[in-house]
């Protein structure tokens, strides 16, 4: 027992030394191995030390809420633009305009938070699956898809609603009436993204409405026989942005930080993980600015309306 | 000398009265038996002595140690009165050998380790189980391991030794058997003894003086010769079994008290138109004679006889007046 | 002097690991910004929460669930452990040890991979051509799937119940004539009822608390239950953590009812079994018997356990998941994965054994000296104790971990474990210490008094009887349960999640990571380590305490 106080107190009192140097704490939503290396590279050019709590988008808001006494959290990345919105309009959040922002496009940056990067939304199929190749959002209300559709559900994951909120802003009637076809057509709903994807691999079912298409390349590239589509009549991005938080008390280290996100280097890395890069100037390994049909629409506006569009949106489910 | 002393011990759980104002003294070298139905307060007593519990009141002083005395709250506790226990379900540690469990005292007593061997081979030569030492308890059989109990009681050489109801858990045979010998021990050993039990046939072979309680006090207290020749009342008759409990009408004698207990070797049996005429209603042949069971005037008697009675047999009972003993109602 | 320290030291302990995270949650649901140290807008999170239909519903569903659960539950078990009492000794250990496998499976890779069996294009399509999608998408199939998982529980207790029953009184029952089906429903039954009912609350507890069923299977037919709300509350903005605490309090209160109710009647069928010590002669099983023996629990045994573990052993093999059951789509690359990628899947599982093994060991010692106080010492407020002692029953993994922040994370703390792995070991503590305190609460109580007081008569004090008289009597139970303690810390993720500080995973949060980027197959291959690690460690220890017998 003696020991174990002993160790405790050595563990405290190195964790406290290790403090006093430069260190800024990160938490971050998303892939992994994008964090890391973004850690890794940021700690090698600038000699900051990142420590990295790494969870999905809602586990960290609600690490970062309960921590409310006492913030941590230096520099935060989430996958839901939603979550930046909220922070901001609460006063949470640093003003910072980074250099590296120049060439983020307009949609994609605030004077306080900005995209790191961005996932598309996309129809991912299974081409094992014998159906055809769908092409637009519609196609997947035709008989042929009967019982093969899932979609992520836009209560638990932050880019089906804004899928959502970009297909209802382009045209409100057009938006219901596709879902009520979906609905008719028996797509389910059965969770987050991966519990939407999961079945179409496994091939339960064939094909996903509106998955975030980073991970489904991701898995083509593994070997997975999976096809992506991006409905030419046009799809939203869902933006990941990075913040940086107002009570942080290493407000230059934590600017570095996101300025590294934005650099060149940082960019590469968002973009090896399939990742469309903020900046419109990186090369994209994947369909890029250019490629898209992207909806416009005011996310804070529509952002001011989620609670009734998920209302809505589950009714017509039948949830 | 006495070399224990309770006075005015009480003792509640809850509402319950358990015990209610008790003294008693122990003398030196006697056995005491506190004998009584389940219920009347005697195990609380001993655990109260043994100071596994607290009582509500009084004091108990030992030779050269208070125990307790509540009013000045002084309590002594367990480990520091230097007794011995002996428990009724044994209470030996079944991770320990005999010798280990016999030990035990010892090294709590910080005695050498010469001594502690020297001593252990002396109480379990006095319990003949040396050539078990080194065996579990659980090799052993119940009386063995009753034995082991009392050795342990007896290694730190204690004052005084509380016997938690030794022999129920044993058989009829065994009881006996090991009855005597703790009888022998304790008088070879001059040992000072508490004893509870509700077996009378236990009280009467260990015991000098036995306490009979009831309902949390000291009903009658006495040699065991005395307390059963003269129960105090119809309560104390009833419990010691001494022979029959009659109103005092059918017996015809002229005493204040309501009831009369007439021994069985009091009736003596004589032709059926003679004495008080009574219908034989059982026979059975206990150790040398046989026990008759017969109906007097509505009230069952118990008698002995040389010779078998048929059942429904028709008999005359005579009484030898100079046995029966007049009882007072009591408290019942 | 030793009586107090030891209360004083049993309560403190139990104060910090238990108290404060409770007090911590209370607080919350009553004070919405108690998390930014305000007291402002008291009850306004609590009242609407009450009133909303939503949470009615998922509170019913709950219920519902929880007890159609433990129901098929003690359906499957009961005549399970009746045919156990009669069995030889040595087939009797053999068929306990593997139902104890269950307990392995992460409940949450389980359900995955009952989905990977049953479902459309399943393995069970891939090979026999049918599925049970429907099934398995339904109220009936999760009931199916959770039973399965958690009958073991209540076939162990009534088992014990039963073969002590059927020594004492069935041979009676029978010299008067008794069917061996009469004497089961008049004589063996109604003894074994409190028995039954008792592990049957327990079921019903673990049953309401569980997450990773309801989420996986449940989401897919709109069945919402008070945890999966809480998780919903969680996941996407606006973050409702008052609101989840609310929940949390609900599922508290109903846990604890039930757990009053198991602990009431298992001190009852305490008092019936109290006489353990008679030990089994039981004829040898004819040729007949025994093949219907090897059938029932060979079946079940396949079912219950057989399938979900071929299953993540297959998954773990196979290169991509679109590529199914196929020659070609076998690989090692999943598990070669493991333990070189950037070395993370082996601190991960290095982490995790670590700190599963310090839980253990301190559950176990914390468990010891509680014990002892609630049991012998009768102090006053041992009531309290005890009341801390059995609520971590009744607390889920993620109320657990938002109570363990409010309480922790504060500027007013000198020192703090509070992002330092230590966190973790304090919400293991915490949610495992139910464990150790149940088992040798009820060894302890099983030991005569006599064993205590005849130490005491003979001098020793109340550290010596602990150390020389309970501990060694104590300690073949006491190390089961750590290794208890051990499996399932091996495996607990939602408190994990939340807790872990940055840079450091345990196995289940790396598990989740491989989900949560569609790499089923990596989570699986890193279940199949983490199930035969901890199982190798659960075998050896059985064997510990078969060779200290």
């Amino acid at each position: 027992m003696k020991k174990f106080v002993a160790a405790l107190a050595v563990s405290l009192a190195l964790s406290s030394a290790a403090n006093a140097a430069e260190t800024i704490v990160v938490y971050s939503a998303g892939p992994k191995p994008l964090s890391g290396a973004l850690a890794k590279a940021f700690e090698a050019k600038t000699g900051i030390q990142v420590k990295l709590f790494q969870s999905s988008a809602g586990k960290i808001m609600a690490r970062y809420q309960a921590e409310k006494a006492n913030p941590q959290a230096d520099v935060m990345i989430s996958a839901s633009w939603g979550h930046a919105i909220t922070l901001d309009k609460a006063g949470e959040l640093l003003a910072y305009t980074s250099k590296n922002a120049k060439n983020v496009p307009a949609s994609l940056k605030t004077g306080t938070y900005v995209a790191q990067g961005a996932s598309a939304l996309a129809i991912a199929y299974n081409t094992k699956s014998g159906l055809p190749a769908p092409h637009h959002w519609a196609d997947l209300t035709k008989p042929v898809y009967k019982d093969q559709v899932t979609m992520p559900d836009p209560a638990k994951s932050g880019s089906a609603l804004t899928l959502l909120e970009g297909l209802v802003a382009q045209n409100e009637t057009q938006a219901w009436t596709l879902f009520s076809g979906l609905a008719a057509n028996d797509m389910v709903i059965p969770g987050a993204n991966k519990a939407a994807l999961n079945p179409v691999l496994q091939g339960a079912k064939g094909v996903v409405f509106g998955a975030v298409d980073y991970i489904a390349i991701g898995l083509k590239a593994k070997g997975e026989t999976l096809e992506i589509v991006h409905p030419s009549e046009g799809t939203v991005l869902a933006p990941r942005p990075i913040m940086i938080i107002k009570s942080t008390k290493h407000q230059d280290a934590a600017k570095k930080f996101v300025d590294f996100v934005l650099s060149d280097a940082g960019q590469t890395l968002v973009a090896n993980r399939y990742i469309l890069p903020a900046r419109s100037d990186i090369q994209a390994k994947r369909p890029g600015y250019n490629d898209l049909t992207l909806i416009d629409f005011d996310y804070i506006a529509a952002a001011n309306q989620a609670v009734k569009t998920k209302a809505k949106f589950a009714h017509i489910m039948g949830k | 000398m006495s070399i224990l002393s309770l006075h005015n011990i009480s003792k509640s759980f809850g509402d319950e009265v358990v015990l209610n104002n008790i003294s008693l003294d122990v003398a030196a070298g006697s056995f005491i038996t506190l004998l009584g139905p389940s219920g009347c307060g005697k195990t609380t007593l001993l655990r109260i002595i043994a100071g596994l519990e607290r009582p509500d009141l009084g004091e108990i002083h030992a030779k050269k140690m208070t125990f307790v005395n509540v009013a000045r709250n002084v309590f002594l506790p367990p480990q520091k009165r230097k007794l011995g226990f002996v428990f009724q379900d044994y209470g030996l540690w079944p991770h320990m050998t005999v010798a280990e469990n016999v030990a035990f005292p010892l090294k709590m007593a910080k005695a050498s380790p010469q001594d502690v061997k020297k001593r252990v081979g002396e109480v379990l030569d006095a319990v003949r189980l040396a050539q078990h030492a080194d065996k579990l308890p659980e090799k052993l059989s119940g009386g063995q391991k009753q034995r082991v109990s009392i050795a342990r009681a007896l290694a730190a050489k204690p004052d005084l030794i509380l016997f938690d109801e030794p022999l129920s858990n044993l058989d009829a045979n065994l009881r006996e058997d090991l009855g005597r010998d703790i009888q022998v021990l304790s008088k070879q050993l001059g040992l000072t003894c508490i004893n509870v039990t509700h077996d009378r046939r236990e009280a009467q072979i260990l015991s000098d003086q036995i306490a009979l309680m009831k309902d949390g006090v000291i009903h009658q207290l006495g040699q065991p010769h005395d307390l059963f020749r003269n129960p105090r009342d119809v309560w104390a008759a009833r419990f010691l079994d001494v022979g029959n409990i009659l109103p005092v009408g059918i017996i015809q004698i002229d005493v204040p008290e309501h009831f009369v207990m007439v021994p069985r070797k009091a009736f003596r049996l004589v032709e059926a138109d003679q004495g008080l005429s009574a219908t034989a209603t059982n026979c059975m042949f206990i150790e040398d004679r046989f026990e008759v069971t017969a109906d007097l005037q509505g009230h069952e008697v118990k008698l002995f006889s040389n010779q078998p009675i048929g059942q429904e047999q028709s008999i005359g009972l005579k009484v030898d007046l100079a046995d029966i003993l007049p009882l007072s109602h009591g408290a019942c | 002097m030793l009586r107090p320290a030891l209360f004083l030291l049993s309560s403190s302990t139990l104060i910090v690991i238990v108290g404060f995270p409770v007090l911590a949650i209370l607080l919350f649901a009553i004070f919405p910004h108690i998390n930014e140290l305000s007291l402002a807008a008291p009850l306004s999170a609590l009242l609407p929460n009450l009133a909303n239909e939503k949470l009615i519903e998922a509170t019913f569903n709950s219920l519902r669930l929880a007890l159609s659960v433990t129901l098929v539950a003690a359906i499957i078990a009961v005549p399970l452990a009746y045919m156990r009492a009669r069995f030889p000794d040595r087939l009797g250990k053999i068929c306990d040890a593997m139902f104890l496998i269950p307990f392995l499976i992460p409940p949450y890779i389980g359900s995955l991979a009952w989905m990977q069996l049953l479902q459309r294009n399943g393995f069970v399509e891939q090979i026999l051509g049918f599925n049970l999608n429907t099934f398995l998408y339904s109220f009936s199939g999760m009931v199916t799937v959770m039973a399965l998982h958690l009958f073991p529980l209540i076939y162990f207790t009534t088992a014990s119940v039963f073969s002590v029953i059927g020594r004492k009184y069935g041979d009676v029952a029978k010299v008067f004539g008794g069917h061996t089906i009469t004497v089961f429903w008049q004589i063996n039954f109604p003894m074994a009822l409190p028995a039954l009912l008792s592990s049957g609350l327990i079921v019903f507890i673990l049953t309401i608390e569980e997450f990773g069923t309801p989420e996986i299977l449940g989401a897919r037919f709109g069945f919402p239950v008070i945890v999966t709300s809480i998780h919903e509350k969680f996941s996407d903005w606006p973050i409702d953590l008052p609101g989840a605490s609310v929940l949390s309090l609900i599922l508290i209160i109903i846990a604890f009812v039930a757990y009053q109710g198991h602990q009431r009647l298992s001190k009852r069928f305490q008092t019936t079994i109290d006489n353990q010590s008679v030990e089994a002669k039981h004829p040898p099983l004819s040729p007949w018997a025994m093949v219907g023996v090897v059938v029932v629990f060979g079946g079940l045994f396949g079912i219950a356990v057989g399938l979900p573990l071929l299953t993540i052993a297959i998954s773990s093999f196979m290169d991509t998941l679109s590529g199914g059951l196929a020659w070609d789509n076998l690989s090692l690359r999943t598990l070669r994965e493991l333990f070189i990628l950037d070395g993370d899947g082996w601190a991960a599982i290095m982490t995790s054994l670590t700190l599963a093994a310090f839980a253990a060991i301190f559950t176990v010692m914390i468990a010891t000296v509680v014990v002892f106080t609630v049991v012998r010492l009768r102090i006053k407020g041992t009531g309290f104790l005890d009341f801390l002692s059995i609520l971590p029953n009744s607390i889920p993994g993620m109320a657990v971990a938002v109570g363990l922040i409010l309480t922790w994370n504060q500027s007013f703390w000198v020192v703090t474990p509070y992002n330092t792995p230590f966190i973790l070991l304090l919400a293991y503590l915490c949610l495992m210490l139910p464990y150790p305190i149940r088992m040798i609460s009820t060894a302890l109580k099983q030991l005569p008094q006599s064993l205590d007081d005849a130490a005491y008569i003979s001098g020793a004090n109340d550290l010596t009887v602990i150390l020389k008289i309970l501990v060694p009597l104590l300690w073949p139970i006491s190390l089961a349960s750590g290794f208890i303690v051990f499996a399932i810390s091996t495996r607990e993720l939602v408190s994990s999640i939340m807790l872990a500080p940055p840079g450091v995973e345990t196995v289940a949060v790396y598990v989740f990571h491989q989900f949560d980027q569609g790499s089923v197959n990596s989570g699986m291959a890193m279940s199949l380590v983490t199930i035969i690690i901890s199982g190798g460690l659960l075998a050896l220890g059985q064997r510990l305490k078969g060779a200290m017998k």
